[in-house]
């Protein structure tokens, strides 16, 4: 994670969006998972618009996803669901909350999950916006409102900059 | 200040006291990989670029969620799955033969040992708990990093404190408490992320199975683990199984509890959670009358050997509806010879029953009667979700094998006190 500040176009849904919805079953891959495949079908069951077409999420231009409580959640200890949304473009994820494996894959590879209650109640579907991991806040550039989020921990913040528990663990074996 | 016992077992495994809300680096004693997730996560192990296992005796491999091989594609996984167990020469592989569904063979074979870190690439893990483990579910990827350096990162999570009083009454099985905690828990809502710690004098009345079943599907709570701490019931389960010494925790009488619930299990009654929630728990004998045309007795949280007696139990000399489709799947390869031996299998075959060979089955939609549209199905599974067993457009009843059997028997849904009083 080398940018602590992302600037960019908000994919904005509700609440309990589950793994099945970010990657539907009929779309899991079993001997890999590729983003660049996975990705072609990201929140393909979260938005209607998205049914049966490839890239949907990418195309829209949306390289942040607003979401409620629970995202990610079903019970999946899968991590097709993060590669889904990697290989979609998106950079970083804004919740009320997360389900456990979804923040645990996130952080295991390099995807910044972060906390922030309310904010889509607060922001539209398309929404430009600029998120500042460290500073610790969420700017929406159309109504110039501020919103605090809740920054990373340190041992969160040096997996990622690593570039992801595998990345990390390389890194300490080698060192 | 006291400490929970999931903050006990977590101090053990990293070596100093450790406190809820911190990240901490554990050792870990099992880690178990089903063949869904195999390939993938000795992939991602062989990227980290170590070229050796930490130790490849911690390791468990169960071919479990593609059953036999359903498809070609299925049957080339597993043997993916199989070439790498054979290429690191994994000794507990539970191949075709000696197979099962992953937290059964676990428990059966003695892997699971109270007061360890035991995790698995399944969310299910945290069914470890009934032999007084901490068990939670790991991704592929964490499951390269524990087959590298034998460690994992964690978040230790605070407890909520389930106090049960009494006995677990007639009729009722560690399913109807499960179905209980679940409806009072809700999905993913109050206990996301914590430690859901089981405990009382009415714990003594829960038998392995009734355990087993508990803790599996405490899951759904979305709680990180459950745990039962160890007792006479648990050394008498393990008995022969293991010869590894243990010793006996407990949480600290001061022990600091973010919630703590109070539940008199004479007070329960069998329960069905029904479509799409798990969380949506009612009285069996409310939906009395409720259609049904499937039923399902298997899976992680089911299809043990006193499961399968209960069945025995109720279609004994009686025949299945017509219209009416069973299919019973024991959790493992050796229930699955006891009941053979037992006469049990003969009976429910007689009955007009489908009992095939252990596996994941239909539970989360994969094979092995996969649900078609329009089905209502009562299952003795842990979840239903829409399309969880197959079509989006069918629905599902979740129950204890009891509540199944005798449901299936009637076609509808029925309490199945009436059935048990036979001797």
């Amino acid at each position: 994670m080398s940018n602590t500040i992302i600037k960019g176009k908000a994919w904005v849904g509700g609440d309990n969006i589950t793994a099945y919805d970010i990657i539907p079953m009929k779309r899991w891959t079993h001997d890999t998972m590729d983003p660049n495949v996975l990705g072609k079908w990201a929140l393909e069951d979260a938005d209607p618009n998205f049914k049966n077409k490839e890239w949907a999420l990418r195309d829209s231009g949306a390289t942040i996803i607003v979401a409620g409580c629970n995202f990610g959640g079903g019970g999946k200890s899968i991590e097709h669901p993060i590669f889904a949304v990697i290989g979609a473009g998106i950079q970083v994820v804004l919740a009320d909350s997360f389900a456990r494996y979804n923040f645990r894959n996130s952080v295991n590879n390099a995807l910044p999950v972060i906390v922030c209650e309310g904010l889509k109640d607060m922001i539209r579907n398309g929404d430009e916006l600029t998120v500042d991991m460290v500073n610790g806040f969420v700017e929406i550039i159309r109504t110039g409102e501020h919103k605090e989020l809740v920054p990373l921990t340190p041992f969160v913040l040096e997996i990622m900059e690593s570039g992801g528990l595998l990345a990390y663990t390389k890194k300490h074996i080698n060192s | 200040m006291g400490m929970a016992l999931t903050e006990k077992i977590l101090s053990k495994a990293c070596g100093r006291s450790v406190m809820p809300g911190e990240i901490v680096n554990v050792n870990v004693d099992k880690l178990m990989i089903v063949d869904m997730s195999g390939p993938i996560a000795f992939n991602l192990f062989e990227k980290i670029g170590t070229s050796k296992l930490y130790n490849s005796d911690m390791i468990v491999l169960v071919a479990d969620h593609y059953g036999s091989g359903h498809d070609l594609k299925s049957a080339n996984l597993i043997k993916k799955f199989r070439d790498y167990g054979n290429q690191y020469a994994i000794k507990e592989f539970f191949d075709q033969g000696r197979h099962g569904i992953c937290h059964q063979v676990m428990a059966e074979n003695g892997l699971v040992l109270p007061n360890t870190v035991t995790v698995g690439t399944d969310s299910h893990a945290t069914t470890y708990g009934a032999l007084g483990a901490f068990g939670c579910g790991v991704s592929t990827s964490e499951a390269a990093v524990i087959m590298a350096i034998g460690k994992i990162w964690f978040r230790v999570p605070s407890s909520i404190k389930i106090e049960l009083t009494g006995k677990l009454p007639f009729g009722c099985y560690g399913k109807d408490v499960a179905l209980k905690i679940v409806s009072l828990l809700g999905c993913d809502e109050t206990a996301l992320y914590k430690a859901v710690e089981i405990t009382g004098e009415g714990v003594k009345s829960l038998d392995m199975d009734d355990r087993l079943a508990l803790c599996n599907m405490i899951a759904e709570t979305g709680a990180k683990n459950c745990i039962i701490p160890a007792d006479e019931v648990t050394a008498s389960y393990l008995g022969n199984k293991s010869s590894e010494l243990y010793e006996i925790m407990e949480s600290d009488q001061d022990a600091q509890y973010d919630l703590i619930y109070n539940i008199n299990l004479d007070e329960l009654v069998p329960y069905v959670a029904v479509p799409h929630m798990t969380s949506d728990v009612h009285p069996a004998a409310e939906l009395e009358g409720t259609e049904i045309n499937q039923a399902f007795l298997g899976s992680c949280t089911s299809g043990r050997l006193s499961e399968i007696a209960i069945a025995v139990k109720i279609f004994k000399g009686r025949k299945l509806p017509d219209k009416m489709v069973m299919r019973i799947v024991p959790s493992s390869q050796k229930i699955f010879l006891e009941a053979v031996k037992l006469g049990y299998i003969e009976i429910l075959m007689e009955a007009g029953i489908t009992v095939e060979s252990s596996s994941c089955a239909c539970c989360g939609g994969l094979h092995t009667g996969v649900l078609p549209d329009g089905a209502i199905c009562i299952s003795t599974t842990n979840r239903n979700f829409r399309g969880r067993m197959g079509s989006p457009d069918s629905f599902v009843y979740l129950a204890s094998a009891a509540t199944v059997a005798a449901s299936a028997l009637e076609g509808r849904i029925v309490d199945p006190r009436k059935y048990l009083l036979r001797r």
